[in-house]
């Protein structure tokens, strides 16, 4: 196992690099000039000049790309073009409203897409299974930028009972956090709901099916027993693959649901860094991202293993 | 009794209404507004966009700065002279005035100011000339300059980067590094990048007692609301629904539809800010076809400008054919008004034959980052089609579409937009119809230099006056520039919120309160 995870940590690391490489030479190859950006309209020439040399922008490729990595190696991811710090220090920023975030729509989507996907899959053919799959695709097909705004009107405009968007920090007032983070949550999760519904259905129905199962009820066993003892541990490895993305997803930011709830996270840095060429940014947060993803998935094949002791990594 | 009930409830209500006007301008409540963009940066002297403004133009404040107009007014200075043939500026400061860090504000601090705009502002061509600055005692400032220029004051005052003055151990630090403390209103509590910037009333203030009321950017402030928060939301929906449950108490740019429907809301109110911008198509005159002046007139001659700017703007415009606003000292009533707004197809038609056009392909730039450049591009498109020219519409995203507009290749035809130069006045032009960044990619024009030389060297206002008219009039007669209009905005607000008016210059939130 040591050795696995191990192995898995080099492979991330090319991975990452991968990342970095491709996304650096992306941003470069597409037209645009953070320099333009900053310096406005009407700036002169010689300006423009100034602010590129200041960032180091008229370097060539190569050059650029060397000083980032030599800058990463040393743990320095440069500094921001236009937010006037440092890459790390945006990103860090931002990181407590996306992990809050995140958590929230985490926790509703693992309670919610496996209570649900699981009922569905027992009641299999009632009317029970029959409403919950088509909320579970409905869930799949709103898109989250429609169902915000309607969670606004209704939650906001007509009962009051939320608002309408912002973030507050957690260790300021816990009860406006949680207020403030109810609806984005709702939104981003019922995707992922949607999803995880599915899936868990599918699995418990293939599952209920095993002989294993059949000998189970056939030796009396109660009904939630079944269910919840022996057949739930072999739904687990499907639906911990799911979430693993999800978590991904979730954590890596969600730029319609911060966009439309106000909520200052990794995926508002990203979109306004993108628009803006702000190479800097984009290229700190592409690594954070694909540190998370292959973070998430390390984590989720080391489940695996302790899940199910059949699994055993060579 | 039937008629003495009635006097009585008359009465009653008299003194009711009267006693409301008697308390009308109360201080007090927390200010909650709704902006669609944040700034990168609340550094004194190193901002220059719209969202900045409004999130500092309540705590910080200038020497000198723009009135009703965007005619240069005094602030902290209390009054200035110019001597020396223009040469030399002695501004008299305004005594007692204090810092929010308590301390009184000398020439010493509008010195050291001014001298760090000059290093750090990306408006720092505005010291450009300036050979000195001597603090000539505790409230006296004299500037020097190299040269005549005309337009220092106009620069000096402008809100675009403001010349804001700050306490002089401030100004020591580097770019981001100073604590955000200047003379304002209100003073700075905190600041959360895209999330929201607080103020809160600065009880030392001083205002100007010399002036009776709010003027422009200056004028004698009151600050009455005990905080503001300036909060980011950029998505107008949620925007209009914060307004509607009464989280936030302003929005700005309330999309049309949307305005509509506020407007017969009980407790809320819709104000237009026009003109707020001028939509405009930038014209490469050094790439083929569009070097060629008649097909340039052509092009001119067939536009229905009416037909953009309502499908640009949904219906939120006025006609100018200037470069500034019609209420500035400097607008050009009649220069270049005949070759706008044409509508003249049959004209199109024969300049195009006249230009020796055979049907080569033209490329419009646009983006759909701003929507009112994309619609404007979409109608103009069709409209260039009709006259039977070969267009291509290339969508492209903001920054993509500024860095080719910037080159001399890959485009003809540019949409975007003016916002703060038809507002502060000619001089914000110099760069933009002038010079190596000339906007129309126009290497040389004698006319245009002898007007700018003109412009930038004559004391006396009528004399730039005509120079401007005269650069008016060329822009349009050389086809460097289309203008298509002005735009607005709408602005949706409590119907509480009194003593509020819209303004190009930001949201003004002193003299300002809740009713």
């Amino acid at each position: 196992m040591g050795r696995y995870v191990a192995r898995r940590l080099l492979a991330t690391v090319v991975v990452v690099w991968l990342v970095t490489l491709i996304s650096f030479s992306i941003m470069h190859l597409v037209p645009g000039d953070p320099a333009l950006v900053m310096a406005g309209v009407g700036a002169s020439a010689d300006q423009v000049q100034r602010i590129r040399e200041q960032f180091g922008l008229d370097a060539p490729f190569l050059v650029r790309l060397s000083r980032w990595y030599a800058g990463l190696l040393r743990g320095n991811l440069g500094d921001s073009i236009l937010l006037g710090r440092t890459v790390a220090r945006a990103i860090i920023e931002r990181i407590p409203a996306t992990l809050s975030l995140a958590a929230l729509a985490f926790g509703l989507t693992v309670v919610l897409g496996v209570v649900l996907g699981t009922l569905a899959a027992v009641r299999q053919n009632t009317w029970v299974d029959q409403v919950i799959m088509t909320l579970a695709v409905v869930g799949v097909s709103v898109p989250n930028f429609w169902l915000g705004l309607l969670l606004i009107i209704l939650f906001s405009v007509m009962l009051d009972w939320l608002p309408a968007g912002g973030y507050v920090p957690l260790a300021e007032d816990p009860g406006a956090w949680l207020r403030a983070l109810v609806l984005p949550a709702v939104s981003l999760a019922l995707l992922q709901v949607g999803l995880v519904v599915r899936i868990t259905r599918a699995t418990v129905v293939e599952t209920l099916r095993q002989d294993f199962v059949r000998t189970a009820r056939s030796k009396g066993l109660a009904g939630w027993v079944v269910v919840g003892k022996h057949a739930f541990g072999n739904v687990t490895i499907p639906v911990i693959t799911v979430l693993g993305i999800t978590v991904s997803l979730l954590l890596s930011g969600s730029v319609v649901v911060e966009t439309v709830f106000s909520v200052p996270g990794l995926g508002r840095l990203m979109a306004t860094a993108i628009l803006a060429r702000d190479y800097p940014v984009i290229q700190g947060g592409l690594l954070v991202t694909a540190l998370l993803f292959a973070g998430v998935n390390l984590v989720v094949d080391v489940l695996y293993a302790w899940l199910d002791p059949r699994i055993r990594y060579q | 009794m039937k008629a003495t009930c009635r006097a009585l409830a008359l009465t009653l209500s008299l003194l009711v209404t009267f006693a409301g006007t008697a308390l009308a301008q109360k201080r007090g409540g927390d200010l909650v507004v709704g902006q669609t963009a944040g700034t990168n940066t609340l550094d004194p002297h190193f901002t220059a966009s719209a969202a900045a403004r409004n999130m500092m133009l309540g705590m910080y404040e200038t020497l000198v700065t723009i009135d009703e107009n965007a005619s240069p007014a005094p602030m902290l200075a209390a009054k200035w002279e110019v001597l020396d043939n223009g040469l030399t500026y002695r501004f008299e400061l305004r005594k007692g005035v204090r810092f929010h860090n308590g301390k009184e504000m000398t020439a010493a601090d509008v010195k050291a100011s001014l001298e760090r705009f000059g290093r750090v502002s990306p408006e720092k061509q505005t010291m450009a000339q300036v050979a000195s600055i001597e603090a000539a005692d505790a409230h006296v400032v004299v500037i020097r300059l190299k040269q005549v220029d005309t337009s220092f004051l106009d620069r000096l005052a402008s809100p675009a980067s403001p010349t804001t003055i700050i306490p002089a151990d401030e100004a020591a630090k580097e770019v981001n590094k100073t604590a955000h403390i200047s003379t304002g209103p209100y003073q700075f509590v905190e600041w959360i990048p895209d999330s929201h910037v607080k103020l809160k009333r600065f009880e030392g203030y001083v205002p100007n007692t010399s002036m009776s009321g709010r003027d422009g950017l200056g004028g004698r402030k009151t600050a009455y609301f005990d905080t503001i928060t300036i909060r980011i939301i950029k998505e107008a929906s949620a925007r209009v629904a914060a307004l509607e449950s009464g989280q936030i108490h302003f929005a700005e740019d309330v999309p049309i539809p949307a305005a509509k429907r506020l407007e017969t809301v009980a407790k809320l109110r819709v104000e237009n800010l026009l003109p707020w911008a001028q939509p405009l198509v930038l014209v490469n005159t050094r790439l083929a076809p569009t070097s060629n002046l008649k097909l340039r007139q052509a092009i001119q001659a067939a536009l229905d400008i009416d037909e953009i700017l309502a499908a640009a703007t949904d219906g939120l415009y006025q006609l100018n054919h200037g470069w500034v606003y019609p209420n500035s000292a400097y607008y050009a009533p009649e220069a270049g008004r005949a070759l706008y707004n044409q509508k003249d197809l049959k004209k199109a038609k024969a300049l195009l034959a006249d230009s020796g056009y055979k049907g080569e392909p033209l490329t419009m730039i646009t983006n759909k980052d701003y929507q009112f450049m994309f619609k404007s591009g979409v109608v103009m498109s069709e409209q260039l089609k009709a006259l039977g020219i070969d267009l291509k519409l290339d969508v492209l995203d903001w920054p993509t579409m500024a860095a080719r507009a910037n080159t001399s290749e890959g485009w003809n035809l540019a949409t975007t937009g003016f916002a703060i130069q038809p507002f502060v006045g000619p001089y914000s032009y110099l760069k933009l119809f002038w010079g190596p960044t000339h906007v129309g990619r126009v290497a040389s024009d004698p006319v245009l230099d002898q007007a700018w030389g003109k412009f930038n060297t004559s004391l006396k206002q009528a004399d730039r006056k005509d120079a401007w008219a005269q650069i008016q009039q060329r822009m349009a007669e050389q086809v460097y520039i289309l203008k298509l209009g002005d735009s607005g905005m709408k602005l949706g607000m409590a119907r509480a919120l009194a003593g509020f008016k819209p303004y190009q210059g930001a949201h003004r939130f002193w003299n300002v309160w809740f009713e």
